[in-house]
């Protein structure tokens, strides 16, 4: 009954999830599920950044660490498993996720030592610590070529009934069932009484500290939510794009979901979704003027800052209750 | 229909009023999810549309420019006789920025668009693995333009049937380069060898190709060290002393580009090109040429290099007005990108027309060995063929020749047979257990 | 792993010369970017990712200068303020938003410029490789030392490079104007009730920055191609050593580049698979054991 509660409060996730299922079936187009899953993807991987970044106050400058992990997991399970295991695909994406919470666990035990820019810099050590290893034991990882070759999508049997993968819609299914999920999941974190206690750590962390609260305990918990669904945000780029790259785990990949959240906004749940999509739609109409993407993002990045100094989101939950009826 | 080619025209070399409006408007929603379902344009004489991805900014901008410039070389060719099928040829652009996702996504969109009939992969060797994916997954015909990693093509088991390569390939670049070598290494006795290449698929590859064959041709060497720096790397000083420290008698590169300029200039401090025989396999190409006779005020003479995209290589007629028209055209020399994705262009020209149609089927079938000639085949015949077994380009002239100071600042050129490049390809293949 | 030829080095004197000059000479450039980087983020607090790309920069007005002019000497001396005025402008009209802001809104803005810059010299310079040619003055044969040899531009780096250190030092700590600096990195509210007027300060120190960033681009210029995205290859390197080194702290940056310098040299002949984990390794250890640097003050 409670979760039935909890799946109204969030009614909008629902419908979002079953717009993004029917409209491909009604209008069948490769391109549309070709966007909208690189849209979803990042949407995830920017909203679990946020967990730490918006909810809880600290910066992180090395989250493709934790989506690297998830990418090379899934990546290299598949390549290497038995097609005959009948839930290969999701079995991959759980020790995706299982392995980015322990490396974010190790990752935020060092990291909680530490506060505000230097919290930054020991993230962005430790996701280069994984760049460097991913490029350099190239038997295992396939260095800085990546993971080559396709990444095998064995069918899903559940239940007797075999879904077959290898079609691009099965994939945009999971995809966007396994987003979806994902942000109802992290909502209701966040709007449970742990979301509340990240809340009053990130307006001020001392009082908290006074109220006998473990400050870094709950932030090591959170490092540890957020790397984990950043993780499950990379096994489904490995699936989508049929790969995994040292590309995922470089310097500008963790930059990418901060964009996403300054521009949507960090201080509403959906405000990284926004971000995601007007990011990834802008980058994809930019490849068309070629030579010039950098000028125009990165002008665009300059004037949105010199305009606002909040995410869209922020700044309309501010002027409208809409934000706040809508429970985004 | 003229005035939708001379807008895809003009989309190639930069914004068009239409499209800037497009941009504009970006950021709505509906306007931003229309394109993915435009309607499927559907009329008799639909031009053919050859889609192209690139890298057009950061340090490998240079490689977009020279693609960019040799497809628009042959779109004005082909459209000047009247088309292929009758039919013209538009050609648009796309900026992969070297990510391997956008790449992907691109290739995806054009794939998916129904509008493009032929896309070219001119990215560099990262993007062609996940490129493939792609022609995989839709069964949709990409030529690879640049990736010369053996690998893309080679395994058997990672084939792809509608996928190609008009690129040439590190193992038949370095079963040339290595037959060179071992040729005067052994006249003049240089035993001590040294490999210095970029450490990724490329680097890696053709310096392990080349060691192989060069102890195969001359078993008396020795590789003292195999030096890795990374693309890109600023500092080549450390590389340098190393080689000079151990009494390095000569050396292989593949560093291309600005590395390539770096290393020579860093080692000339040293004297390294005085001190060293240096064997470079992409020194030739005028992208590095250039810069680096800026830096030393001449080309520093008697360093061996592979040369491609030169009028001496090969010396015929149809190459050199081929080199001589590109320059007059653009205003500068072509690079072996340009060469390589013209090839790739007179490949599919030519199967749509043995086809009769752009069906992708079709075109794939008539790809698969395929035999045209190019300016840069073997001559006399001129020939490059598309091998049917592994859709791989071969024939293209492999030479080889010493720096002089002087266009086009080769000479002594020498080209190998590809009868010994085919022998010692299928020795490897048998080895790795692709035959 | 090749511990053997780098056991080998170390017992001969010349190879272990060699390579200790090369190492002082990666040492160098690294250091003269570095150090603005450093001066930056010590005096405003600043991350400024767009950094490499004003070393870049200076490599393009060196290569303009030297084809204008000619003279290696007048290059050395305008690339670095042209740069300087660069940073300037950069400053007023769009850095200053983001000081004391969360270091998101400084990573948007100046990674921002990094894109900007990289579109932008090609539109002034061309897509194509440049270079300039070793200035005639150090075009002569190398000095002998030690059994090995050490190229006369070389020597001129080490001794531009140790002057350098030399004088950013003497100014910081013995001048009016560097005791100034110091106060506004430490107590900017103080020294606004003092009638200084700070946001020109910061201001300058942003321009001082720039300009140290244009020498290391005008000192590369006749060891590198110039290429757009130059930058982009030496900023994290040059973060690295500004944090091990301390932030804000020219010494320790200084001497965390030498260090630098010599594991790369030393890397390459010895465990060349392990170099590039190895100094992030370095840095993850020193922020845990000491966040503020090996020769920060610990100001947190």
């Amino acid at each position: 009954m409670r979760f039935l509660g909890l799946l109204r409060a969030n009614s909008w996730v629902l419908v979002l999830a079953a717009f993004l299922l029917i409209v491909p079936f009604l209008f069948p187009s490769l391109a549309f599920i070709n966007i909208v899953s690189e849209i979803l993807i990042m949407a995830l991987f920017a909203v679990s950044l946020n967990l730490l970044i918006g909810y809880t106050g600290f910066v992180s400058f090395g989250h493709a660490a934790f989506f690297a992990v998830g990418s090379y997991t899934v990546g290299i399970m598949l390549q290497r498993l038995s097609a005959s295991l009948p839930l290969a695909i999701p079995l991959a994406l759980l020790c995706g996720m299982i392995l980015s919470g322990i490396v974010a666990l190790v990752i935020g035990y060092f990291c909680t030592r530490l506060t505000a820019i230097y919290f930054a810099f020991l993230t962005l050590a430790f996701s280069q610590i994984i760049y460097a290893l991913i490029i350099k034991w190239e038997s295992f990882t396939g260095g800085d070529q990546g993971l080559v070759g396709g990444i095998p999508r064995p069918p899903i049997n559940l239940f007797g009934l075999s879904i077959d993968m290898t079609s691009p819609f099965s994939l945009y299914v999971l995809i966007v069932v396994a987003v979806c999920v994902s942000f109802l999941i992290i909502k209701i974190i966040i709007d449970s009484p742990f979301g509340w206690i990240i809340r009053a750590i990130r307006d001020n962390s001392e009082r908290m500290n006074f109220l006998g609260i473990n400050v870094r305990r709950y932030t090591i918990i959170v490092i540890v939510i957020s790397g984990i669904f950043t993780g499950l945000a990379g096994g489904l780029i490995a699936l989508h794009v049929s790969g995994s790259y040292p590309d995922h785990a470089f310097w500008t990949k963790s930059a990418e979901p901060i964009f996403m959240i300054m521009v949507g906004g960090m201080k509403v749940f959906a405000g990284p979704i926004l971000g995601a999509i007007i990011v990834t739609e802008l980058s994809a109409h930019l490849s068309s003027y070629i030579g010039l993407w950098g000028l125009i993002f990165g002008a665009f990045l300059v004037v949105f800052l010199m305009i606002s100094r909040q995410g869209i989101l922020d700044v309309l939950a501010l002027k409208t209750g809409l934000i706040k009826k809508l429970k985004l | 229909m003229m005035s939708k080619n001379k807008k895809e025209k003009m989309a190639g070399k930069g914004l068009t009023r239409r499209e800037f409006l497009k941009a504009s408007a970006g950021g709505a929603a509906g306007v931003a999810v229309a394109p993915y379902f435009a309607p499927r344009l559907a009329y008799g004489q639909k031009p053919i549309h050859v889609r192209c991805h690139s890298i057009y900014g950061g340090k490998a901008a240079v490689l977009g420019r020279s693609v960019t410039d040799g497809v628009n070389m042959w779109k004005d060719e082909v459209n000047r006789k009247g088309g292929i099928l009758g039919r013209h040829v538009v050609t648009s652009f796309r900026d992969t920025r070297g990510k391997t996702e956008e790449a992907v996504r691109l290739a995806r969109e054009a794939a998916a668009s129904g509008e493009v009939d032929l896309l070219l992969d001119s990215c560099s060797s990262r993007e062609a693995f996940a490129v493939k994916e792609v022609s995989r997954d839709l069964n949709f015909i990409i030529i690879a333009t640049n990736s010369k990693t053996t690998e893309l093509t080679a395994n058997p088991k990672t084939r792809a049937p509608y996928h190609f390569r008009s690129a040439a390939q590190n193992l038949h670049d370095m079963a040339a380069g290595a037959k060179y070598a071992a040729g005067l290494a052994k006249k003049h006795g240089w035993t001590k060898w040294a490999t210095i290449a970029p450490d990724y698929a490329y680097g890696r590859e053709n310096a392990m190709f080349f060691i192989r064959f060069l102890k195969m041709y001359f078993p008396e060497a020795e590789i003292l060290m195999e030096l890795w720096p990374k693309l890109w790397e600023p500092d080549f000083t450390p590389y340098v002393t190393k080689m000079l420290g151990a009494k390095t008698q000569a050396v292989f590169t593949s560093q291309w580009g600005g590395d390539v300029v770096a290393l020579l200039q860093q080692g000339a401090l040293y004297g390294l090109h005085e001190k060293v025989k240096i064997f470079s396999i992409d020194l030739g190409d005028f992208t590095a040429i250039n810069p680096v006779i800026k830096a030393f005020g001449k080309l520093p003479e008697g360093i061996y290099m592979g040369t491609r995209a030169n009028p001496l290589t090969p010396a015929t007629k149809l190459n050199r007005d081929w080199f001589n028209g590109f320059k007059k055209t653009y205003g500068y020399e072509p690079s072996g990108w340009s060469q390589q994705a013209y090839s790739g262009l007179l490949f599919y020209q030519k199967a749509v027309e043995k086809a009769g149609s752009t069906d992708q089927k079709a075109v794939r079938d008539a790809l698969a060995g395929l035999e045209i000639v190019a300016p840069w085949g073997s001559p006399p015949e001129q020939k490059l063929a598309l091998r049917a077994s592994d859709h791989t380009n071969i024939l293209y002239t492999e030479a080889w020749g010493k720096t002089v100071n002087k266009m086009p600042y080769v000479a002594d050129v020498l080209t190998l047979s590809w009868d010994d490049i085919f022998k010692a390809e299928k020795e490897y293949f048998k080895e790795k257990g692709w035959v | 792993m090749d511990i053997a030829s780098l056991l080998n080095c170390l017992a001969d004197p010349g190879c272990m010369a060699g390579q200790i000059i090369s190492g002082i000479i990666i040492a160098m450039v690294l250091f003269l970017v570095a150090s603005g980087l450093s001066l930056i983020l010590g005096v405003l607090g600043l991350l400024n990712f767009a950094h490499g790309s004003l070393y870049m920069i200076g490599a393009y007005f060196t290569y303009t200068v030297m084809a204008s002019i000619g003279n290696f000497g007048v290059a050395l001396i305008l690339a670095p303020i042209g740069v300087g005025i660069c940073g300037v402008i950069l400053e007023r009209f769009f850095i200053k938003r983001v000081y004391g802001l969360d270091a998101l809104y400084q990573l948007l803005m100046t990674y921002a410029f990094i894109l900007i810059f990289d579109d932008v010299v090609k539109f002034i310079w061309g897509i194509f490789d440049l270079s300039i040619r070793m200035p005639s003055l150090f075009r002569r044969p190398p000095v002998t030392a030690i059994g090995t040899i050490v190229p006369f531009y070389y020597l001129f780096l080490i001794v531009v490079g140790v002057l350098l250190v030399v004088a950013i030092w003497l100014f910081l700590s013995k001048t009016k104007y560097g005791k100034i600096i110091n106060a506004a990195a430490s107590d900017p509210e103080m020294l606004m009730c003092l009638g200084i007027n700070v946001p020109f300060v910061y201001t300058i120190v942003f321009g001082l920055g720039s300009l140290l960033a244009g020498v290391g681009g005008a000192l590369a210029c006749p060891l590198r191609a110039i290429t757009p995205g130059m930058g982009f290859a030496v900023i994290i390197e040059s973060f690295v050593i500004v944090v091990i080194g301390g932030m804000g702290s020219i010494l320790g940056t200084f001497v965390v580049a030498l260090m630098f310098g010599l594991m790369r040299s030393f890397g390459i002949l010895g465990f060349p698979f392990f170099e590039l984990a190895f100094i992030y390794v370095f840095m993850a250890v020193v922020l845990i054991v000491r966040p503020a640097g090996l020769f920060g003050k610990v100001r947190i």
